[in-house]
């Protein structure tokens, strides 16, 4: 350990060195002026400017500016009502400008808006943020961990594995069909499209979601969906200050889906079979032979998980960073890793190393310098390089994890071994390979990529002009690339078809091998350009406060492994975006905000767009007759806005021209191409429409209420969204319009958006050693489709309209049949029907179950509610916090495929969940059973109709994290010259309830089609236990 | 005041960012956009070449002119699906016609666009262009009509501006009919309107000509006549029309293994054909029907099985059934059967009777399924003369052309007894030898059961005992996006 913090010590000791070395300069009376301003740079003035204990203090003019004499070993101390007293070493410096912050909760904290920061109590749009320390777990991808933590935020993580588990992101939800884009427009240091997945969360300063119109229509055609607003940390003055933070965890699935065994797989079967007339396929004798597992290479009984997974991965995580700074400079340096280690078994049987793991280093680099006393400076640089490894099956888009483990709800436990004894990996005639072939023996991929981001800005005070004007620039270049490299092999696989007389086993060849290992490789690299300027204008004459904003902004990506011509041409974006504030007196605010943004996606008469806003703010405790009242309620404020924002973020590019391209089906009658015109004819690809973005138009209603001294905190919004304009290919027009399956594309459709966003807080320090801090959040939104581009159904129960964007198509059922008059007497369903089979209603009552007999169901795999809570609490140097997390209203619908649909493809089918021991069975009609009656591809009937049998609720409520931590008494570590030193344990997705048991009810569908059905196929999501220790220098 | 040149300079380049050129007028992203394809004469004819794929791709599928037939059973594994199953239901197989109107969209397209056009220095370019289009519709519609019975007539081009795109109810079949003819009709007069008009003018046995638009106005007529009840004008019109194919140069070939093994563009016999070739266009049906080495395994008479050396280029999927080589157990000598079909000897006896059609083309490497696809050939339109003949109630013309067909197979002439259904019932059986796995045989035998000469409710062992109509159902994307379209009778 101490030859470890050596280098560490040598360092610091510099840096002191070069702090300090003014120390010995000799004694004289200097003359130290400068300017003290808030964090929004406007001049505090009757601000005091004291001599560290003496009475000697001096008070600043209106424009922020004092002049005191002092010794050089004197210390200032500058302070000023609501805002936190900055404490400064004079060291011969003669100029002092001072940055004050707001003391939090008062009335001049200042808060992240849109293009810039605003006072907290002046912000009459919805926003609301996250404390970044709570995103400090065991996990890669911060967007996961959001869930419950932010009001507005719905997030979902699917599973996926190492480097691969990205969660998915909506702010309030839906409001939007088809292909357009549903997710929020990201943010990072005033750069927009900025993936912020792989964020060190050490690095971040603020998180921030804007939720309604007046907050995001500046971002115009981009901020309909939201906005997620990320600034990462920059250096404070002081002497330079160092975190190390090291830890160490165990990760586990959350849940693995339990499979049969063998014996119970071929019982099933058996009874499939029985159960409809038939005779049994295999002999208890067979079964037994399976079961004892005498011979397991011929009649094996395999735990695919057991063979392809292990109990236990791992996750590191560490960071070091240092910040600091004089009022001239300032620094923030990190380097962050993550190291995640997969749950996949490793046994690669060739050279290449199939080892499941995950690796990404941060480093990010903030540094400030004033140039001049009205130029400042600032160049941030991130760096995120991350490397995977693992098997490699089919493609570097595949991802390996979510592949082998489906493979093993594919190859069932009774039919091959996973490898034989003669060395050969064990294949199947139908063509299904071991599992553990997949995992291990047909090749590894490792694949890197690395994300530069740096962004300069420049900011330059225009006071001498106008006072409070400045005008800003920002540039920013991003850069992604990614390398991918495979080595593979096509390893032999064997079938086992018996034993000679010797015993030795009889197998045959399956497929044609190629043990020769080959090399695949592919790249991809895009590149991103930001420009910005704009004009700020903050000024306050006496109670009223004006504040503007103009800006204008271009951005461009370019995709540099475009497969076409389309998808080569830059995407560009450029608007000018302006807002005009007004306050008075700290009670009543106003805003207008605008944006006016364009993109070449869009023809040109229809390229840009105006998206106005307004918002309202009154804050009612600040008037006098509220002042009785004050005791109780201690902050009370309305506000209210109003606005529009678009959503241009379409799948398809440039729907303003008809395409026509070349039909893959070449007809040229046989002449090369090359010795004349290649006749191959042309087709209509894209049909052109003149369409144009999305509008959204946003009600927000505000109620932001303080009581106990501002101890406990609540936010209420109430929002209601009509999104109009929607793209959606018009299904109306008829198919004999010749347009085939391209029908042209427009502004169709119309969703109704609903919901609440809570957010309460309760922070209190109960006596110095003692305190307690509790947030909570809810979020619940409704989405209505009100206009889908659809004709008219045949029956009512058929249409969209009136239902939600994601609801479902489903048959009904009422039960499973009772008796035969039954079934006699209900609508006829294809195939074999007896008693314990699924009934569905006939909605039309024509006497047959068919597609018109469907009906739109609001069920979907988004949830339409997420909560959380956290509680932590602190007793002198103990801290005890926990996470728990919950979803509403949401579905799962069982899908029929390998592992849940029995039999379908006789004695080969896929292997079966357990939970097929629930079933309606002749000795146990349970009416309620999972299952019905078993069925086989012999006696093929409806009960795999997708209905909402198979419908089922997926809410849950989970322990997301808990953490107890102590941090020891600064005594026994100052020998160290350490100023804290904290170490703590703590765990991730620790327990789970919810009705759906069978897996981890997160690992749910993504919601875009109608039937969309989930089978748990995924690589799990994991829990982790962790141990870790923070130290600060 | 030292601190207003860094400012000045700073904020002048950041106020002249807005002023950088107009980066969103991008150029335009594809070269082809419908505004500018059709910009001069010269984009007429491939555009028309394109719609060719469809008739290529049409006549490629045997899932409605085969697959309802007795034709096929399954040989090493089966590719059949309900069509071949006549389990046809809403929820199964059924029809989503979008394809064939994007075929006849690109039609009324040309014909449309072609408005504009003089071709002043060529208006026999600008004649065949329009006739060979027509043409084309007259085939989508017949393909189309020929499955689903009644069906919408749409007849003009539709470009987006329109907003009001006509939602279409089915027309009655036999309206169907009259607008192919009306097609037909035209195309006929603008050939012969041409300056260099010639019956014998077959500029292609790929694209339309004069005699394969009356190839097809034969088939189109005799269709009318016996399914929709046309009458003797419409078996009239079938004769008139093969009187100008007959007229048209072309002859059988006298060896019956050129038929399929000459292709079209040298075969006196073919009038039009669906252009194959491996690396063009790939492999067509006859695919399943080949076998493939490791299935054929071990046979005697290996040699002379079509086999390919791989699963990519031969499926044995089918062979050809019992109840199609019936209709030869008269005629055992019959010098079709080597070039219809050859039965797999094993050790163990015969097995899998492989149908040898559509051999395809054994290239160094292996054997590839590119023989050209027929769609009308002489042998073909004679028994369709003799059909139409028979239908007037007139055998010994219909005989005359049914022997015509026989001179070549060794079987002699017929000599069976001359009432109509004993000769109406011959040609079909002919129509079985002669055209066997062409492609026809389900529209043959709906033809002959709505003309009376079998009950293919009795004919086909499918389908007895079951009541699947004879047309295709609609399915429910269709019904969903037009409510004025109703289901196939017999759907519902």
């Amino acid at each position: 350990m101490k030859k470890k913090l050596l280098p560490l010590f040598s360092f610091l000791f510099i840096v002191f060195l070069i702090t300090n070395l003014n120390i010995y300069a000799q004694e004289r009376i200097l003359t130290v002026s400068g300017k003290v301003t808030d964090e929004l740079d406007r001049p505090l003035g009757s601000a005091t400017v004291r001599i560290s204990g003496t009475s000697i203090a001096v008070v600043t003019s209106t424009d922020g500016k004092y002049s005191i004499k002092v010794n050089p070993r004197d210390t200032l101390e500058f302070s000023f009502t609501g805002f936190k007293t900055e404490r400064m070493a004079v060291r011969n410096r003669v100029d002092l400008d001072v940055k004050l912050s707001p003391v939090a909760g008062s009335l001049n904290e200042v808060t992240v808006v849109g293009y810039g920061q605003q006072k907290k109590v002046s912000v009459v749009g919805a926003q609301s943020t996250v404390t970044p320390k709570d995103l400090k777990l065991p996990a890669r991808d911060i967007a996961g961990l959001l869930a419950g933590r932010i009001s507005g935020i719905i997030s979902t993580s699917r599973g996926g594995g190492p480097g691969l588990d990205n969660a998915g992101i909506l702010v309030r939800g839906v409001s939007t069909f088809g292909t357009s884009s549903r997710t929020p427009l990201i943010i990072i240091d005033g750069v927009p499209d900025r993936e912020f997945n792989d964020i060190d969360p050490e690095d971040i300063q603020s998180f921030t979601v804007l939720k309604d119109a007046t907050s995001t229509s500046v971002y115009g055609t981009r901020g309909a969906n939201g906005v997620i607003l990320i600034n990462t940390k920059r250096g404070v003055a002081g002497k330079p200050a160092i975190n190390i933070e090291v830890n160490q965890g165990l990760t586990q699935f959350v849940k693995i889906p339990e499979l049969v065994d063998a014996p119970t797989w071929m019982e099933l079967y058996n009874e499939s079979l029985t159960t409809r007339g038939r005779q049994p396929f295999y002999s208890e004798e067979r079964i037994g032979w399976h079961r004892d597992g005498k011979d397991p290479e011929l009649y094996p009984n395999v735990d695919w998980h057991k063979e392809l997974f292990r109990d236990f991965g791992l996750t590191q995580r560490a960071n070091a960073n240092v910040s600091g700074g004089s009022d001239k400079a300032n620094y923030y340096i990190s380097a962050g890793y993550y190291h995640e280690t997969g749950l996949l078994k490793t046994a690669p049987e060739r050279s290449y190393d199939t080892k499941n793991t995950y690796r990404r280093y941060n480093f990010t680099a903030n540094v400030g310098v004033s140039v001049t006393n009205t130029t400042k400076l600032d160049l941030g640089i991130a760096t995120i390089v991350d490397t995977r490894n693992g098997p490699y099956t089919t493609s570097f888009t595949t991802n390996a994890a979510n592949n082998i483990f489906e493979q093993t709800l594919k190859v069932p436990p009774h039919v091959i071994p996973p490898k034989y004894s003669n060395g050969a990996w064990a294949g199947m005639p139908n063509g299904w390979s071991s599992p553990a072939r997949i995992a291990f023996g047909i090749g590894s991929a490792n694949q890197f990529s690395a994300t530069i981001r740096p962004n300069l800005r420049i900011k330059q005070d225009l006071g001498a002009l106008v006072k409070g004007l400045s005008i800003s620039g920002l540039f920013s270049f991003d850069v992604y690339t990614d390398a991918s490299v495979a080595t593979v092999h096509a390893s032999k696989t064997e079938y086992a078809e018996g034993r000679d007389a010797d015993g030795k086993l009889i197998t045959r060849q399956i497929g044609t091998n190629n043990d020769i290992l080959s090399f695949t490789s592919a790249r991809t690299t895009n590149r991103r350009m930001y420009l910005e300027s704009s004009l700020n204008y903050q000024r306050t004459f006496g109670r009223h406060e004006v504040g503007g904003l103009l800006l204008f902004n271009q951005s461009e990506y370019v995709d540099g492994n475009a497969a076409s011509f389309t998808t080569s041409v830059p995407f560009r974006n450029r608007g000018i975006t302006g807002r005009a504030t007004y306050g008075y007196n700290n009670r009543y605010f106003i805003e207008g905000n605008f944006g006016y943004t364009g993109s070449e996606n869009f023809s040109p008469s229809r390229r840009y767009g105006f998206f106005p806003s307004f918002g309202a703010g009154w804050v009612v405790s600040n008037e006098k007759f509220f002042s009785p009242l004050s005791d109780v309620l201690s902050y009370f404020k309305l506000r209210y806005s109003y606005g529009l924002t678009g959503n241009g973020a379409f799948g398809t590019r440039f729907l303003y021209l008809s395409q026509l391209t070349r039909t893959s089906n070449v007809y040229q009658f046989g002449t090369p191409s090359s010795l004349s015109p290649s006749y191959s004819g042309y087709t209509e690809s894209q049909i052109a429409t003149d369409p144009s973005w999305e509008t959204s138009y946003r009600h927000n209603l505000g109620i932001e209420m303080n009581f106990l001294n501002n101890d406990l905190k609540m936010i209420l919004e109430l929002f209601r969204e009509m999104r109009r304009n929607i793209l959606r290919a018009d299904q109306t027009i008829p198919l004999t319009s010749g347009f085939g399956g391209v029908n042209p594309t427009r502004n169709i459709g119309i969703v109704l958006n609903k919901g609440i966003d809570l957010s309460v807080t309760y922070n209190k320090t109960i006596n110095k050693s003692m305190w307690i801090n509790t947030t909570a959040t809810f979020t619940y939104n409704n989405n209505i489709n009100l206009e889908d581009g659809l004709p008219p159904q045949s029956y009512p129960w058929m249409e969209w309209k009136g239902k939600e964007v994601d609801a479902k198509e489903l048959y009904t059922a009422v039960g499973l049949f009772k008796d035969q008059r039954d079934i006699d007497t209900s609508a006829r369903q294809t195939g074999d029907i007896r008693l314990g089979d699924i009934k569905y209603k006939d909605l039309n009552g024509d006497g047959v179950i068919d597609t018109y007999d469907r009906s739109r169901v609001n069920v979907s795999g988004t949830p339409k509610i997420m909560y959380g809570i956290n509680i932590s609490f602190g007793f002198k140097g103990f801290d005890i916090g926990a996470f728990i997390q919950g979803t509403g209203k949401v579905w799962l619908l069982y899908g029929s495929g390998d592992g849940t649909f029995p039999f379908k493809e006789g004695a080969t089918s896929p292997s079966l969940y357990a939970i097929i021991k629930d079933r309606w069975t002749e000795g146990n009609p349970n009416p309620n059973a999972f299952y019905p009656r078993l069925t086989s591809n012999q006696d093929p009937n409806s009960n795999f109709l997708v209905s909402d049998w198979w419908l089922k609720r997926a809410d849950y409520i989970r322990l997301k994290s808990a953490e107890i931590g102590y941090t020891l008494p600064i005594g026994s570590t100052r020998k160290l010259s350490i100023k804290k030193l904290r170490v703590y344990v703590n765990g991730t997705n620790l327990i789970t309830i919810s009705p759906w048991k069978y897996w981890d009810p997160e690992l749910n569908d993504t919601g875009t089609s109608s039937t969309t059905i989930t089978r748990g196929g995924f690589y799990p999501n994991i829990k982790a236990y962790n141990v870790g220790f923070r130290v600060t220098f | 005041m030292k601190l207003i040149i860094p400012f000045c300079v700073v904020s002048a380049c950041l106020l002249a960012l807005p002023g950088c050129k107009k980066i969103l007028d991008v150029k335009s992203p594809s070269s082809i956009t419908e505004d500018n394809y059709f910009s001069n004469e010269g984009d007429f004819e491939p555009y028309v070449t394109g719609i060719y794929t469809f008739m290529r791709t049409f006549s490629n599928n045997i899932t409605y002119g085969t697959e309802r037939s007795e034709e096929l059973i399954s040989a090493l594994n089966s590719r059949f699906g309900v069509a071949w199953a006549q389990t046809l239901s809403p929820s199964s197989g059924a029809i989503n016609y979008s394809e064939w109107y994007k075929a006849i969209g690109h039609c009324n397209l040309v014909l449309e666009k072609i408005k504009k056009f003089d071709f002043p220095n060529n208006p026999d370019t600008r004649k065949r262009i329009v006739a060979e289009t027509l043409g084309l519709r007259a085939y989508f519609y017949f393909h189309l009509t020929r499955i689903i019975g009644d069906a919408p007539l749409m007849l003009k081009a539709v470009t987006v501006e329109d907003n009001m795109i006509p939602l279409l109810p089915r027309s009655k079949a036999v309206d169907v009919i009259r607008q192919i003819n009306t097609d037909l009709d035209s195309a006929i007069s603008l050939y012969t309107s041409m300056s260099n008009f010639n019956v014998k003018t077959y500029p292609s046995k790929y694209r339309m000509a004069y005699g394969s638009v009356q190839a097809l106005k034969a088939d189109v007529n005799i269709w009318l006549g016996k399914v929709w009840a046309g009458g003797d004008d419409a078996f009239n019109k079938a004769i008139a029309a093969i009187n100008e194919v007959e007229a048209s140069g072309v002859s059988l070939n006298t060896d019956f293994r050129n038929v399929t093994g000459i292709r079209a563009g040298a075969n006196p016999e073919v009038i039009l054909a669906a252009y194959f070739l491996r690396d063009e266009s790939g492999s067509n049906y006859g695919l399943n029907a080949l076998p493939y080495l490791t299935g054929v395994q071990g046979a005697l008479n290996l040699d002379s099985l079509p086999y390919a050396n791989t699963t990519s280029n031969g499926q044995g999927a089918y062979q050809i059934s019992t109840k199609s080589r019936a209709l030869f157990s008269a005629y055992p000598s019959d010098k079709r059967i080597p070039f219809t079909w050859v039965t797999e000897r094993q050790n163990s006896g015969p097995k899998i009777s492989w149908i040898t059609k559509y051999p395809g083309t054994k290239y160094a490497d292996d054997r590839v399924s590119d023989n050209d696809i027929i769609i009308y050939r002489l042998a073909d339109i004679y028994l369709l003369k003799a059909e139409a003949y028979a239908a007037l109630n007139s055998p010994l013309p219909a005989i005359d052309y049914l022997n015509k067909v026989r001179l070549r197979t060794g079987n002699g002439n017929y000599t069976g007894a001359t009432d109509k259904a004993t000769v109406e019932k011959e040609i079909l059986d002919e129509r079985g030898r002669e055209l066997f796995f062409e492609n026809k045989r389900w529209y043959d035998l709906v033809r002959f059961h709505k003309g009376g000469t079998i009950d293919v409710y009795k004919y086909v062992p499918n389908l007895v005992g079951k009541t699947t109509p004879l047309f295709w159902p609609l399915n429910s994307t269709v019904l969903a996006n037009n409510n004025l379209i109703k289901q196939t009778e017999g759907y519902n």
